[in-house]
């Protein structure tokens, strides 16, 4: 049955991604961007769905089991609360300077402002490198995934099925139908992941005898899991937590659909609305994670949420679930992969290759070509990564956050220099490789000095200082806005 | 580059910032709304948030965008 409910989603998503075609104009920017013609519902929708990954699920249910109901705050709430903001001040400035000048890619901004081929090559670079173990963790995620939600390991499907499904799904709609597809698609996965979260919720939380029921035995008999102050987090921690999701302002993909919007307006729905889809994305996810403490012991062999589902519920609920994996993974992939083409094609291809120009049917096939090669080459990856890649693609969240300064700076300063922005570039690397590096020796999640600080709340300030230090000691270049 | 955004929607942002470090209710353990107080706190929070951005778009919409 799991597996019935995961094709007939996946037959549907295919169906959607492929119809999207009809409208494909043949150009570059249709192929990127979709003509920059995204209305206000498909833009909120698929902007929350290429931010919630399969974590958000799986991984924050996981967290909430072990750590409580503080997990939403730490990881929920400061998103509903950043994010926001971060699309009324760079989403709709980027789309202004887009639309004007025709960007594609950040790389294109940036070379632009400052008029520096190095630096564009530079911000490339460390862009890409973040992303590649972030498009590993969704493929194998997927495989590991649907290994458990069919029998576990040994019984279930080897984790090698789940992954190629979820690449070659994505490469056929997004390879056919560029960023229209994968806005449609997205909007319908997130859909998918928010009306899964709502069936998940009442048909477990209604074998605990309701919400509050089961509230009050989480307060009686697992009262750290129900409260904030069972001394697991400290203020400082908390504090730190809530710049993680400045990374949602640097990454390529998010800066893709900011830029496919038909007018600065669809962004007005986007800003409001974004709070409360986040809470009701995550709300599920974490009190059925800590609910689950009432119900299984730990340590546990498998993710809560998938534990819960079929203890409480139908193999119906099971294979929605499977299909909420999928969409929240493939949501993030799809977006993931056609940045990375957009970037191959326009940075590199058509800036070094043809000096700016390129024709638009060839720009359409070199991304294909980018996209396939990028699920392929991930694909692969997945069947010899170990399982350390996931705590890798939580470190690759911290490296874009290092870079939010210097993006920052490009739309809204005009007194930032080359210099500045390569400094804050360079200096988030450094910081953030030096952090990685001492993690590897620590035992238990890593924080700086073992303060509690979590690595982001130093590598954000230091960019922004060496931003402004950079920018003050260099004469700026003359600047067309 | 002229300044498109206004200021007083940054100010929004830090006083969400502020106010979602609610450790001083952090011990709190009763129900509100049949949920643990501060999961309560912050779920009010993520509803007030959207009503402040409805506000910010409402009249705190940038200039200049070219349209």
């Amino acid at each position: 049955m799991v597996l019935t409910v995961l094709a007939v989603y996946l037959a549907l998503v295919l169906g959607l991604g492929v119809f999207g075609h009809r409208l494909f104009r043949g150009t570059g920017e249709d192929y990127f961007l979709a003509s920059r013609s995204i209305g206000p519902f498909v833009l909120v929708m698929t902007l929350l769905g290429t931010n919630m990954t399969a974590y958000t699920l799986l991984g924050a249910s996981g967290e909430s089991y072990q750590r409580g109901i503080i997990v939403f705050a730490l990881m929920g709430s400061s998103t509903a609360l950043l994010v926001p903001f971060l699309i009324y001040y760079l989403g709709i400035r980027a789309w202004r300077l887009g639309q004007r000048h025709g960007h594609v890619t950040q790389v294109q901004l940036v070379r632009q402002r400052y008029g520096s081929d190095s630096l564009g090559l530079l911000l490339f670079s460390v862009v890409v490198a973040l992303m590649l173990p972030y498009l590993l963790i969704g493929v194998k995620g997927a495989g590991d995934a649907l290994t458990i939600l069919t029998g576990g390991a040994g019984q279930g499907l080897p984790g090698w099925v789940g992954s190629l499904a979820v690449c070659a799904v994505t490469y056929v709609y997004v390879s056919y139908g560029g960023m229209r597809s994968t806005s449609w698609v997205n909007a319908l996965q997130t859909t998918v992941f928010l009306l899964f979260g709502v069936v998940a919720y009442v048909a477990v939380m209604s074998e605990f005898g309701g919400v509050e029921a089961a509230m009050e035995r989480l307060r009686a008999e697992q009262p750290a899991m129900a409260s904030f102050g069972s001394g697991r987090f400290s203020a400082l921690q908390m504090a730190s937590f809530l710049l993680l999701p400045l990374c949602t302002g640097a990454f390529p993909h998010l800066y893709s659909h900011w830029l496919s919007a038909r007018s600065a307006e669809s962004f007005r729905l986007a800003i409001v609305a974004y709070p409360l889809l986040v809470a009701a994305t995550w709300f599920p996810s974490v009190t059925l994670g800590a609910v689950g403490r009432l119900q299984f012991d730990p340590p546990l062999d498998g993710p809560v949420l998938v534990k819960l589902i079929v203890a409480n519920t139908g193999e119906v609920v099971a294979g929605c679930l499977a299909a909420g994996v999928f969409a929240a993974i493939m949501s993030s992939l799809d977006s993931q992969i056609l940045a990375l083409g957009a970037m191959f094609t326009q940075d590199i291809v058509k800036h070094y290759g043809f000096h700016g120009t390129l024709r638009e049917d060839r720009q359409v096939w070199f991304g294909r070509l980018f996209v396939l090669a990028f699920l392929a080459a991930t694909f692969l990856c997945s069947l010899v990564a170990s399982q350390s890649i996931f705590a890798l693609g939580t470190w690759a969240l911290t490296g874009f956050a290092g870079l939010l300064p210097m993006l920052a700076a490009t739309l809204f300063w005009q007194r930032a220099t080359a210099a500045g922005a390569a400094a804050s570039i360079l200096s988030a690397a450094s910081l953030w490789t030096g952090f990685f590096l001492d993690s590897l020796d620590a035992a238990g999640p890593y924080s700086v000095g073992g303060t509690g600080l979590m690595p982001v709340a130093v590598i954000v300030p230091a960019a922004a200082l060496a931003l402004v230090a950079g920018s003050l000691v260099t004469r700026p270049a003359s600047v067309r806005r | 580059m002229p300044r498109s955004h206004p200021r007083w929607p940054l100010l929004v942002a830090l006083v969400a910032c502020a106010l979602f470090q609610n450790f001083w209710m952090w011990s709190e353990d009763r129900l509100i709304a049949g949920l643990p107080a501060n999961l309560a706190y912050h779920l009010g929070l993520c509803i007030a948030a959207s009503g402040a951005l409805a506000a910010v778009v409402r009249w705190g919409w940038p200039r200049d965008l070219g349209e």
